[in-house]
């Protein structure tokens, strides 16, 4: 059986040494056996821990005779630091988690508000906040269908909300979002004024063609809706005008919020 | 006398180019749901539909078609205008401005409501900041927070805009 007090020592060594492993996000144990393996293979290798731990079992004959109960300490201790570790770990994403999905909730309610339906405005509410997305990251992070993620998905890129890009050497594109909010908001302030500016442009011109057909059943009414629906446009467009005038998008442009 | 209208064939014809402007070209009805746009894009250009009507024009099913005008009833940008002595009931859409922006015009307490959950949210951070804030992700999530937070007064003067464009337009 070796001292109790070696073991301590000993102990104390690999927690340090395994620490630095943490540091660098690796905590397998194979990482480890590796880096030891690497070590005692290579004369230059300048890990003074490594080499102190190696001198400390060297100098301890007791230590040195049951080098397996030793090995059998360092991986138990490697193990349950790296649980610990990887345990932590969840634990802090969950408590992420929990605010990306409560932020995602007022998208939808916002979305709501707009008479969007929640698919849309779930999925604009993850790239808001991760920017860039695969198909599969929005599948996994929403658990909606792959059809109704691939149908908004080419909705929002034909709107220029996103961009998508191939994934070399892959089949999968990355999705982002166009920037940052600045360039969100002017593009998407851009975007509603031309929409505006074609929707008048299409009604227009179906105005004038329905005037051929005065004496036909249905001009009246319809000519009546289409003139309301001109006047739609014209609040429509002061609306936008003054969202793109106010100081909120001109802060978020100057990249003040 | 009923007050529905037939639509001679040309008229139809333009109705159609006009409805599919509406929910496939203008982009004036992002992300609404397609059934909902569809019923409601009809009453922008008929004004009085039945049932019957709405089945023929949309080839919607009739359970759909009862749902849909339901929540248009609801929202205020529908109502029944009439019964005739069959029982059939005719819907009418009057205000053509009110159905484009109905969502954001019924929100205005929705908004408030937003407003007071986001404060709680922000409260909520900043009680567990110590804990969070080395985390990957957290800095994104006070920029979106912080930013939705400045959004909600700016609904508000939206809303207040938005209302007084409609009773210009009415008065």
């Amino acid at each position: 059986m070796v001292v109790s007090e070696n073991i301590k020592e000993f102990n104390r060594l690999v927690e340090e040494i395994f620490q630095d492993y943490i540091e660098k996000g690796d905590f397998e144990i194979n990482v480890f056996k590796e880096e030891l393996r690497a070590f005692v293979s290579n004369p230059l290798s300048s890990d003074k821990r490594l080499y102190k731990l190696i001198t400390y079992i060297h100098n301890n004959k007791k230590i040195f005779e049951k080098f397996d109960f030793l090995w059998s300490q360092i991986e138990d201790l490697i193990y349950e630091k790296s649980l610990e570790d990887k345990i932590k770990k969840k634990l802090d994403q969950g408590k992420i988690k929990e605010f990306e999905d409560r932020l995602i909730n007022f998208f939808v309610k916002a979305g709501q508000l707009k008479g969007q339906n929640v698919t849309f405005s779930t999925i604009i509410g993850c790239f808001l906040i991760h920017n860039s997305l695969t198909q599969d990251q929005v599948r996994e992070l929403t658990g909606f269908s792959k059809g109704s993620v691939s149908t908004n998905l080419n909705a929002l890129e034909e709107y220029g909300f996103l961009k998508k890009k191939l994934i070399k050497g892959t089949r999968k594109y990355l999705y982002s979002f166009g920037g940052d909010f600045s360039r969100l908001s002017a593009n998407t302030g851009a975007f509603k004024k031309e929409v505006n500016e074609k929707a008048k442009k299409f009604f227009q011109s179906k105005i004038k063609e329905l005037n051929e057909f005065k004496d036909k059943k249905g001009y009246k009414i319809l000519s009546e809706r289409l003139s309301d629906i001109m006047k739609f446009l014209e609040i429509h467009k002061k609306l936008i005008d003054h969202i793109m005038d106010s100081e909120f998008i001109k802060n978020i442009e100057s990249g003040k919020l | 006398m009923s007050k529905i209208q037939e639509f001679d064939e040309e008229i139809e014809t333009m109705e159609k180019e006009i409805v599919d402007f509406l929910l496939n070209k203008s982009y004036l009805f992002t992300g609404q749901k397609s059934t909902f746009m569809m019923i409601k894009a009809y009453f922008l250009t008929r004004k009085h539909l039945t049932q019957e009507m709405i089945k023929n024009l949309t080839g919607l099913s009739r359970g759909t078609i009862s749902q849909e005008l339901n929540r248009l009833v609801r929202e205020g940008i529908i109502h029944k205008s009439d019964v005739s002595s069959t029982g059939e009931i005719t819907y009418t859409l009057d205000s053509v401005e009110f159905a484009f922006v109905h969502a954001f015009y019924n929100a205005q307490k929705e908004i408030v409501e937003f407003g007071k959950k986001l404060t709680e949210l922000k409260h909520d951070i900043q009680e567990r900041k110590e804990n969070l804030k080395d985390l990957k992700g957290f800095d994104k999530i006070n920029q979106v927070v912080n930013l939705l937070t400045v959004s909600v007064p700016f609904s508000l003067k939206l809303y207040n805009m938005l209302e007084k464009e409609f009773s210009d337009l009415k008065g």
